[in-house]
């Protein structure tokens, strides 16, 4: 077990000036994004045919969904995408040859993540920047990353952001936080880079009243819904709990809350002969809800079963990264609760877990 | 509470007091009005815990291939889950007197994840009903019809088996439907090549598609033999593509359309669309629908001198 760890520098310059907030007219959300559009590649909350939403790329004529409905795809693919070339090895002439993958990460400029998904790369930033080994990989992308945050005007069903953390003070980790408060988003800059932006002309000053509406917005959002404390279901989570074996017998051990989740960050490691006699080494996601994920080289399986590999999943979130990395590995964005196939709702088993008392579902 | 649920309690009831089942697999209500979370009932006390209503999407066939050698379940199924449950009787995966098919004739599913595009805010949902072939839902001003086209699994659009073949009780009767025309695909080749390319390229290899199918039960899936490297665990549109189409061919002539593979599917892969394509294949070569008669040989594992070959 390594010992609690201090943030990373970088992201948490915080600005001690008063004038940090500013009002955006909706109106002019197009014009902040044509002056952006020059300094960074835009990310955004963008729409397709079927309804589904994801992180693609927007710009003043393609403009990021900001509301309280949730991108499928969790933010993490910008930093830490499904799958990625680690190195490519030549074995040459006689001169072997091995080559990292070049290219520099362009400033990206994420707008409209929530409170749960700035959060999340709080989290990733405990895993691959914080510990004794800092990810060149990750950190390339997400040193070129700036975020910007929509601070949700109200909570999905699924939503329990406020039951594991507090998302405002997460929107303040973003470099600007955008609340709506009607006409206009009141703007708030958190950085030196989130000061910057609200450079644009497209800004005006905010009035006391426009202040005093987003903080009623903020506090609706602080109100916790869910009956269950992550530091009580950290101190519940047992091995034994009778609550893994109501889990695992409906669970079906595909990768769905795992793959969607923002702060899960597991991947698998692999080598490929290429064209040309080369090999690439790439890395690519992966869960421990797979059967073969702990699957030993001589055959042993030590998570045999899925009882096993639920316990795992639930008790890393809650309990093992807290004393790893000093953070909540949930952020309560409510993916794997709206995604699951057979709808094991995790609030459900984290009241379980607190309760002592069966439960099916919140709900139920 | 409607009939259904009254008579699920009921014939659960019976089964568990009586020692016949174990273990009863059904449906109990999930998150919201729009979903349901399967449930094991193994006490007679326990029965009010099953419930129906058109949130009852999963394919619980699954659960019952997990049993097999456990003594006699009781299983709620729709008209698609028993014709995966007759599938696996085919195969001899599970014997039929090991289970007991509480059949329920259905007017279709809903898709929770159809609802927000298709303008609904679950977590304003009430209530969700059927109701002679349709659907009603109270978002808190009463109830109101739904549009089945916009909210269903879209593979029960398609259903032409909403009461279940096989069955040891029946409840409920067929609901006046038709199932819909299947959607086109591009005439064209490589057009056709091109959308394909395009879905695949979504894919996360989360194989939720392969969990969730009572029909893939193979122990070791193709995919997850890495040593043997049939495909490899890259994430992109090549792998994804030979996935999918090897999926599609395993299960041609056993695929019974229940359309879980599409609506657990977090990339909103048309799944079904290949499926009901290979589907209408094998019944215009055979003649043969998977999971219709649990005494017939399934069609690609057998072999007839009279067999006609592929048209040339």
């Amino acid at each position: 077990m390594t010992t609690k760890v201090p943030p990373s520098e970088h992201r948490c310059v915080r600005l001690t000036e008063s004038d940090l907030d500013k009002l955006l007219p909706k109106t002019a959300l197009k014009d902040w994004l044509e002056w952006a559009s020059t300094r960074y590649h835009l990310l955004g909350p963008v729409e397709a045919e079927d309804g589904s939403r994801s992180f693609a790329a927007v710009s003043a004529d393609r403009l990021p969904a900001l509301d309280n409905r949730r991108q499928c795809a969790s933010p993490k693919e910008a930093v830490l995408p499904s799958c990625e070339t680690l190195f490519t090895f030549d074995p040459g002439d006689g001169q072997p040859r091995l080559s990292p993958p070049g290219g520099e990460f362009a400033p990206t400029l994420m707008v409209g993540m929530k409170p749960c998904d700035v959060r999340s790369l709080e989290v990733l930033d405990r895993v691959f920047l914080d510990g004794r080994f800092q990810d060149p990989y990750y950190a390339g992308r997400r040193k070129s990353l700036v975020t910007v945050a929509y601070v949700c005007e109200s909570k999905r069903w699924s939503c329990f952001c406020s039951s594991v953390g507090d998302p405002i003070e997460w929107s303040l980790a973003a470099d600007v936080a955008l609340t709506d408060v009607g006409e206009a988003y009141v703007a708030t800059a958190n950085t030196p880079a989130g000061e910057e932006l609200l450079g644009c002309p497209a800004f005006r000053d905010v009035s006391a009243d426009e202040l005093a509406t987003r903080d009623i917005v903020w506090n609706a959002l602080r109100e916790r819904a869910e009956p269950f404390d992550p530091e009580k279901v950290a101190a519940g989570v047992d091995w034994e709990e009778p609550a893994w074996d109501a889990i695992a017998e409906k669970c079906i051990g595909c990768g769905v809350c795992s793959f969607l989740c923002p702060t899960c960050t597991c991947f698998d490691i692999q080598d490929e002969t290429i064209a040309g006699g080369k090999v690439e080494r790439y890395r690519v996601r992966d869960t421990c809800q797979f059967c073969d994920f702990t699957k030993m080289g001589h055959g042993h399986n030590p998570r045999p079963s899925r009882r096993e590999r639920v316990r795992q999943r639930i008790s890393h979130k809650f309990k093992y990264i807290v004393h790893q990395c000093g953070i909540c590995g949930c952020v309560g964005c409510g993916r794997c609760v709206e995604l699951c196939p057979v709808n094991a709702d995790l609030r459900g088993v984290l009241s379980e877990i607190v309760s002592g008392n069966g439960c099916e579902s919140v709900s139920a | 509470m409607n009939s259904q649920t009254e008579q699920i309690r009921t014939e659960a009831r019976r089964l568990l007091e009586s020692g016949e089942v174990s273990v009863v697999i059904g449906y109990g209500p999930g998150s919201t009005p729009a979903r349901a979370t399967p449930v094991f009932v193994r006490s007679a006390e326990d029965v009010d815990r099953l419930f129906w209503s058109p949130a009852c999407a999963q394919n619980l066939a699954l659960y019952v291939r997990e049993q097999a050698g456990r003594g006699k379940v009781a299983v709620v199924a729709k008209g698609c889950d028993a014709r995966s449950i007759a599938t696996l009787i085919q195969e001899k995966q599970i014997r039929r007197e090991d289970v007991h098919i509480i059949g329920v004739s259905c007017s279709g599913v809903v898709d929770p994840g159809r609802l927000a595009p298709a303008g609904l805010d679950e977590g304003t949902l009430k209530s969700l009903a059927a109701e002679n072939g349709g659907l009603k839902a109270d978002c808190g001003d009463g109830e109101v019809p739904l549009e089945r086209e916009a909210v269903l699994k879209r593979a029960c659009l398609f259903c032409d088996t909403p009461v279940p073949p096989l069955s040891d009780t029946l409840i409920g009767e067929a609901p006046p439907l038709q199932p819909a025309a299947d959607q086109t695909l591009p005439e064209d080749l490589d057009a056709r090549r091109e959308f394909w390319a395009e879905q695949f390229s979504k894919c996360v290899r989360c194989y939720a598609c392969r969990q969730v199918c009572p029909a893939c039960y193979c122990k070791e899936c193709f995919t997850d033999r890495l040593p043997v490297g049939w495909v490899s665990k890259r994430i992109a549109g090549p792998e994804n593509w030979m996935y999918h189409t090897t999926r599609a061919f395993h299960l041609a002539g056993r695929c019974v359309g229940c359309g879980e593979c599409e609506r657990v599917c977090p990339a909103g892969i048309p799944i079904q669309t290949l499926m009901r394509r290979m589907a209408s294949e094998v019944d215009a070569l055979f003649g043969y629908r998977a999971g219709m008669d649990p005494d017939a040989e399934p069609v690609l594992a057998t072999y007839r001198d009279d067999d006609e070959g592929p048209a040339e």
